[in-house]
């Protein structure tokens, strides 16, 4: 077991350095300066040079990637003496329309987007495995029909849409629920929950439609599952056979699940564009928008080694959860 | 009712200091003007109440070294300048003395620039606003960390392209501080609009003492203006509290109306005018910066009791198409002005949104409020072209089976595709046929500010930094601004418009500049190397409670230091 979470740990580092590679390649190969944005107005050729220079980006896409790498183990300074800028190790590089460097920048914003992601995925579990398993148990019900109905809403309906409706509904015409903001845990346990209902809504409703129709599909499998039906016919009592069901069913929700929670981590764009939180998904827009190629950079290799954490404990967790697997 | 009388002092005191001054001010251009100077368009309401701003900017600081923001905006409501901006609903907007005593003074045509500090200023910490803090002010923007502001004095100032800021040790000579309250400004050649120049947010007077954080400077910055920042949450709030140590008989362009200021940021731009439009709780007494989109204007139209919350501008951003004139096929004049004629410019304002919200129809380089601007029209087709006319000239020209290629920014907004097609639409009737291509904004303009661009036309949009022909004309239309990143998007170059130009930018009697701009302005378009568009609008929406809140014909955005809370 130690053999295989090492191994798979080094392929993630190897993983994550390709990545790496490629968002810098891409974002050098878009012909977009960084300096240009941050060269003030009037923009003098000589004022231009001496702005890419102190932000190094006046160097190769390839000299970029060996002064990343090396800045993740040793650190990495901008500019000479009492103009330097320090990026301590790991350093994942240094935003300077922020004046910050992007490790203090997603950890000022992950409290948001733990927020976000922690009430959507509870949110969406318990919506999305309850109408499952409402519907499967009563197949063909009206709870079956309507859910049935919503999934296939969730899963066809673009977020940004929810997100308008959801805000338009409840935030402007019933002003039942804060337009935007963001209040700390800490600070108020009950106005954090508040402000984050509306997107909480957003996101489940899009994301339980998944766990509606995967929950429902593995229950009716199972349920009509040889062993289970022996089960049945032996005299088992329904409580008894469906504890042995849900196990079944937990195998592809466990999956489903480590992937949905760990792109939430990664920040949602849209929920967070709608009901203005700045999370990780709006610091990777405004990255994007200023051509901030140490946010962009920072933010894609975050993502992605939650990605790879999150597959790693479902798969992990997979044994646990059914034996057969163990056995291979 | 000690409120009223001191409500009414910054009105007042403006007229007095504006007659006052006018005299020895060597800025003439607010000698005339200012005779019949009133404030009465302005309604007089309590002082008090808590002013809420709705920003759509997650960016939002005070930090005055890397500002682009023009002196009538939020970031003036802590600092003070050397001078500052008087703007009117029904008037130009004026230069007036801020922490100076009046708006500058040179003896050797514009080269060196004198102004002398007001006596018994100080800032919020109690310590006197003296001339060195104004001098560490400016030599802070120049620091490498501090990018992305507005920067005309950086390249004025002589040895400022070799200088990198105070924070090694080393000052910058050619700010020259005499004594507490004199300050000279030796430049590298004479600049008439230097007193502008001196409004801008580098002009904030910093005191070197407080300055130990600079990256964090501008969080909680020492105040010279009305307010001082009492609570900072980056990205998210910052509160504003009064300065104690402001007094209003020194200041005539900040009425400092509400007690507090609650500037919320990184709001969702729709989300804010649905607020403002809705009306409700503390949204009465908010005013924003969010944008109005085409879509929303039918709503606003139909309620008057939004329409009449809404601030238009008068006048605007300017609107052009550029054609590279040393595209063989652009070459003759002819062509450049059959082009003129032939764009149906009453179809591109509808794409902006007409008359109302979109704005006015153009055939000048300056746009109203900008001193000088002068109405006239060299190709004048009527609203919608005249095709007879462009055929004739194209026919002169010996040309036939004309084709050529347009560029425009595609991730702007959806308008410039719709025009880039209109003016497409245009050229077709006159039998030109038109290449539209969409780029992404980056590279749209590297390509049209490198010197060697391969396209014809492109459609662009400009809008002046401080309200004179040079911040319009020179950036552009002079030679120098060709490639390295210029704006000169028709590659236009005339020896004598930019012997012109230079004599311009030059004079320091600004009414004479203003005369030297406008006849600049035709002798640029009698070689039509543009077709002029429009002069765009903006609006901005305040809450039923703002008072005062409108937007002059320059600059194009509400003047936030007026703003009146009414309870």
């Amino acid at each position: 077991m130690i053999v295989y979470i090492a191994r798979r740990m080094v392929t993630a580092v190897f993983m994550l350095l390709a990545i790496a590679f490629v968002t810098i390649a891409l974002f050098f190969g878009a012909s977009k300066d960084p300096a240009r944005a941050m060269c003030g107005k009037p923009c003098p050729p000589e004022t231009r040079a001496k702005v890419s220079a102190y932000m190094q980006t006046d160097q190769s896409a390839v000299w970029q990637y060996t002064e990343f790498v090396k800045g993740l183990f040793v650190g990495r300074t901008y500019g000479e003496g009492a103009q330097q800028v320090h990026c301590d190790a790991p350093c994942f590089g240094y935003s300077f329309p922020n004046r910050s460097d992007v490790t203090t920048l997603i950890a000022e914003r992950l409290p948001v987007t733990l927020s976000l992601a922690f009430g959507a995925a509870v949110l969406c579990l318990v919506v999305g495995i309850g109408l499952g398993a409402l519907s499967a148990i009563r197949k063909g019900g009206i709870v079956d029909r309507f859910s049935t109905g919503f999934a296939m809403f969730g899963l066809s309906v673009p977020t940004f849409l929810v997100g308008l409706l959801v805000l338009q509904v409840f935030g402007f015409m019933l002003n039942a629920l804060p337009y935007s903001g963001f209040v700390s845990f800490s600070e108020s346990p009950t106005d954090w929950a508040w402000h984050l209902i509306g997107p909480w809504m957003v996101l489940s409703f899009i994301l339980a439609a998944g766990y509606i129709r995967v929950t429902r599909t593995q229950l009716l499998n199972e349920l009509s599952a040889d062993h289970l039906v022996a089960m049945t016919a032996r005299g088992a009592s329904t409580r008894q056979v469906n504890r042995h069901a849900v196990r079944g069913v937990m195998v592809p929700v466990v999956a489903m699940f480590a992937l949905d929670v760990t792109a939430l981590l990664g920040g949602s764009v849209i929920a967070e564009k709608v009901f203005s939180l700045h999370g990780l998904g709006d610091l990777l827009l405004s990255g994007v928008n200023e051509s901030d190629l140490s946010i962009v950079v920072g933010v894609t290799l975050f993502s992605a080694f939650l990605i790879i954490v999150g597959n790693l404990i479902a798969d992990l967790l997979m044994p646990l959860l059914d034996p057969r697997i163990r056995r291979a | 009712m000690a409120n009223r009388s001191r409500r009414v002092a910054p009105a007042g005191l403006a007229l007095v200091l504006a007659l006052v001054t006018a005299g020895c001010n060597a800025n003439s251009q607010s000698t005339e003007p200012t005779k019949d100077k009133d404030t009465t368009a302005l309604e007089s309401v309590p002082q008090g109440g808590t002013l809420h701003y709705l920003s759509r900017r997650a960016t939002e600081s005070f930090e005055t070294a890397k500002a682009q923001m023009v002196p009538t905006t939020r970031l003036r409501w802590v600092h003070r300048g050397l001078t500052s901006w008087q703007t009117f609903p029904d008037k130009d907007t004026i230069l007036v003395p801020d922490l100076a005593t009046d708006t500058g003074k040179t003896d050797d045509g514009g080269k060196t620039w004198t102004f002398t500090l007001q006596e018994g200023l100080k800032f919020s910490d109690g310590s006197p606003i003296t001339a060195q803090d104004v001098k560490y002010g400016i030599e802070r923007s120049f620091a490498p960390m501090f990018q992305g502001g507005l920067g005309y004095h950086k390249t004025l100032l002589v040895g400022g392209t070799d200088y990198d800021g105070p924070y090694d040790g080393k000052e910058l000579d050619s700010i020259e501080v005499v004594d507490d309250h004199k300050i000279v400004f030796h430049l590298t050649r004479p600049f008439g609009n230097w007193p502008w120049i001196v409004s801008m947010p580098a002009f904030a007077p910093v005191p070197a003492a407080a300055d130990t954080e600079p990256e964090t400077y501008g969080e909680h910055p020492v105040a010279s203006g009305p307010y001082q920042v009492t609570s900072f949450r980056k990205g998210s709030q910052a509160v504003l509290e009064r300065n104690p140590n402001w007094k209003a008989d020194t200041d005539q362009v900040r009425f400092a109306g509400p007690d507090k200021i609650v500037l919320d940021m990184g709001l969702n731009n729709d989300t804010i005018v649905q607020r403002l439009i809705d009306d409700k709780g503390e949204d009465k007494t908010a005013i924003s910066n969010a944008l109005i989109s085409p879509s929303q204007f039918q709503r606003i139209e139909s309620d008057p009791s939004i329409s009449g919350r809404m601030a238009n501008s008068p006048s605007g951003y300017f609107r052009y198409l550029a054609m590279n004139v040393k595209r063989p096929v652009l070459s003759d004049v002819r062509v450049r002005q059959a082009i003129n004629y032939a764009i149906n410019k009453a179809e591109l304002q509808s794409v902006y949104g007409g008359p109302k919200f979109g704005g006015q129809i153009t055939s000048t380089i300056m746009t109203p409020g900008i001193p000088g601007y002068t109405e006239y029209n060299l190709y004048d087709g009527g609203a919608t072209g005249n095709v007879d006319k462009a055929e004739e000239l194209l026919a002169d020209a010996g040309v036939s089976d004309l084709k050529l290629t347009l560029t425009y920014p595609t991730d702007v907004s959806a308008i410039e595709e719709k025009e880039a097609q209109s003016i497409k639409n245009s050229l077709a009737r006159v039998g030109v046929k038109v290449e539209l291509k969409g780029l992404d904004g980056d590279t749209w303009y590297e390509l049209i500010s490198s010197a060697d661009g391969d396209y014809d036309m492109t459609t662009n949009g400009w809008g002046a930094d401080f309200p004179s022909g040079m911040s319009t004309i020179q950036p552009l239309f002079a030679s120098s601004e060709i490639g390295n990143g210029g704006g000169n998007a028709s590659k236009f170059s005339n020896p004598k418009v930019d012997a012109a130009i230079e004599a311009a930018t030059a004079e320091p009697n600004l009414d004479k500049a203003a005369e030297m701009w406008a006849a600049i302005d035709k002798q640029i378009m009698e070689d039509a190397p543009i077709v002029p568009i429009l002069v765009q609008r903006t609006q901005a929406l305040a809450g039923s409670k703002i008072k005062n809140y409108f937007i002059p014909a320059y600059p194009p955005f509400a003047n936030e230091l007026v703003v009146r809370v009414d309870r």
